[in-house]
């Protein structure tokens, strides 16, 4: 690390709207550069907290959002929803086969599909029997709280 | 010790929301201002409500607010910041001692507002269990708390309502930690063959509303029991060593809890009870007991709709036995 260097470093955290830089270079070098008065960027993360349980609705528990009316029209076809906010996963591992494929039959109690939430697992089941018309999220997505997850034909 | 009795605000929780997973980073009045939506003041009047409350957020007057974590407040807000449940902790009350938290609950119950609030204690001077048998709590290390549901469809037996409290925070135990966790009927939470935890529901007729009470041994250790449960007892922190936040487990506690509501109201508790026969140590065993006075035993079968235990008798004669009509429940093999 040369003057130089360090001089660049410094113009850099001067010019940028950076509060703090700290590098570490081998074993026993270490350069912090710290501009007063000036803020921390806010991290990227504020864009992500997931939605606070305010304001509360009012009691019963709202009903799940309108269904599509595609959907509506179609009394033989059933749509599983997510019965809370999380994650999706289509398999009890990430190397484990899915719970269902399309065209699949389930009962209902076939277990469908995994939602996390907060390190959570929840198994939902079809509730319903028939055949996998349609998998509606992918792998690994988050759902919201009445999401369709799954379009099964009915029996 | 200073008696304090905190409420969470949608004020508060949104300040922390952000100043939470960002300790001894500063933010200036702005940016908290322009991410949370809050008017100066607001913040300003926040921050110094939650200071007074125990959670430091501190100024440096050239970078702005920064927040120094303290591990042992257990405050509504850092509760409410993790949850995103609907109505489960819509309002959040922690207190550092009270007899119980049902007592405090059951003040509560004439509030129209009363649906989903949770009542928690740092400590408990008169914790109780079934029948009133003394529930031990050291200060600050434990979970305590009773919510109040109000249900007005259907008319849920107390006895389901309590399998489906415990299966939920047994199913928290081990799918998000992994802990041996299993239930010993009705309301034990064990591991390891030791108490863990239970869980109490009563009905307070008056209000139509539910209390539902649980007690979750956490960071204490057998020295904060009394003598006789030392040997019976286990908690979190003998069980697994890990950063165990009581806050994080209220919320997913809560949140486990709500999210199967509607699987409950569906299925009328079959899901509950297949998740109950899959952590039960209770079934397919032989068992001693006292039953209206009466000592007895018996080998257990199964539990039916309501959550009853039924088994046949030593005396040949089957038995569906409610949590209030035994006492004493030993498991022999």
């Amino acid at each position: 690390m040369d003057f130089e260097f360090i001089e660049r470093v410094v113009r850099l955290v001067e010019e940028a709207e950076i509060a703090e830089l700290e590098l570490e270079s081998g074993d026993d070098l270490r350069l912090v550069v710290k501009k007063s008065g000036s803020y921390i960027a806010a991290p990227a993360m504020y864009t992500q907290t997931i939605p606070s349980g305010y304001p509360p609705p009012s009691y019963p528990v709202a009903a799940p959002p309108a269904a599509a009316k595609e959907e509506a029209v179609d009394a033989s076809i059933h749509v599983i929803r997510a019965p809370m906010v999380g994650t999706f996963y289509r398999a009890p591992a990430p190397d484990a086969p899915s719970f269902v494929e399309t065209g699949a039959a389930v009962q209902d109690n076939t277990v469908v599909c995994i939602l996390e939430a907060m390190k959570v697992m929840n198994e939902i089941k079809a509730g319903i029997s028939g055949k996998v018309l349609e998998i509606l999220v992918e792998n690994g997505q988050p759902v919201e709280y009445g999401q369709p997850l799954f379009k099964i034909k009915k029996n | 010790m200073e008696l304090r009795f905190l409420n969470n605000s949608y004020e508060k929780t949104s300040l922390l929301r952000f100043f939470d997973p960002n300790p001894l980073r500063c933010f200036s009045l702005e940016q908290i201002a322009s991410k949370s939506g809050l008017s100066y003041e607001t913040i300003v009047n926040a921050i110094a409500q939650l200071n007074q409350e125990g959670i430091r957020i501190l100024y440096r007057p050239e970078n702005g607010y920064f927040y120094e974590p303290r591990e042992t407040i257990l405050h509504p807000d850092k509760i409410t910041l993790h949850l995103f449940t609907r109505w489960w902790g819509r309002r959040v009350i922690t207190v550092d001692q009270i007899s119980s938290t049902i007592d405090l609950a059951k003040t509560l119950a004439i509030d129209p507002e009363r649906h989903g609030t949770v009542c928690i204690a740092n400590a408990q001077s008169k914790g109780r269990g079934r029948y009133g048998n003394a529930w031990a709590s050291p200060q600050g290390k434990d979970i305590l708390l009773t919510f109040l549901i109000v249900h007005e469809g259907w008319d849920i037996p107390v006895s389901l309502l309590s399998l489906y409290t415990v299966v939920s925070v047994v199913r928290v135990l081990d799918t998000a930690y992994g802990l041996p966790v299993a239930i010993k009927w009705p309301n034990d939470i064990v591991a390891e063959g030791r108490k863990l935890g239970g869980v109490l529901v009563e009905r307070d007729e008056s209000s139509n509303s539910f209390l539902i009470s649980l007690g979750l041994n956490v960071h204490s250790r057998p020295c904060d029991w009394p003598r006789e449960i030392r040997d019976v007892g286990v908690s979190l922190s003998m069980l697994k060593e890990d950063h165990w936040e009581r806050d994080y487990l209220i919320a997913q506690c809560g949140a486990t809890w709500e999210t199967q509501w509607e699987t409950l109201m569906q299925d009328k508790g079959e899901t509950v009870r297949d998740y109950w026969n899959r952590y039960s140590t209770t079934l397919g065993k032989t068992v001693s007991f006292l039953y209206r006075g009466r000592q007895l035993s018996g080998f257990t079968k199964t539990i039916d709709q309501e959550g009853r235990l039924l088994l046949l008798t030593d005396e040949g004669r089957d038995l569906a036995l409610l949590p209030e009509e035994v006492r004493s429940l030993r498991i022999l093999e």
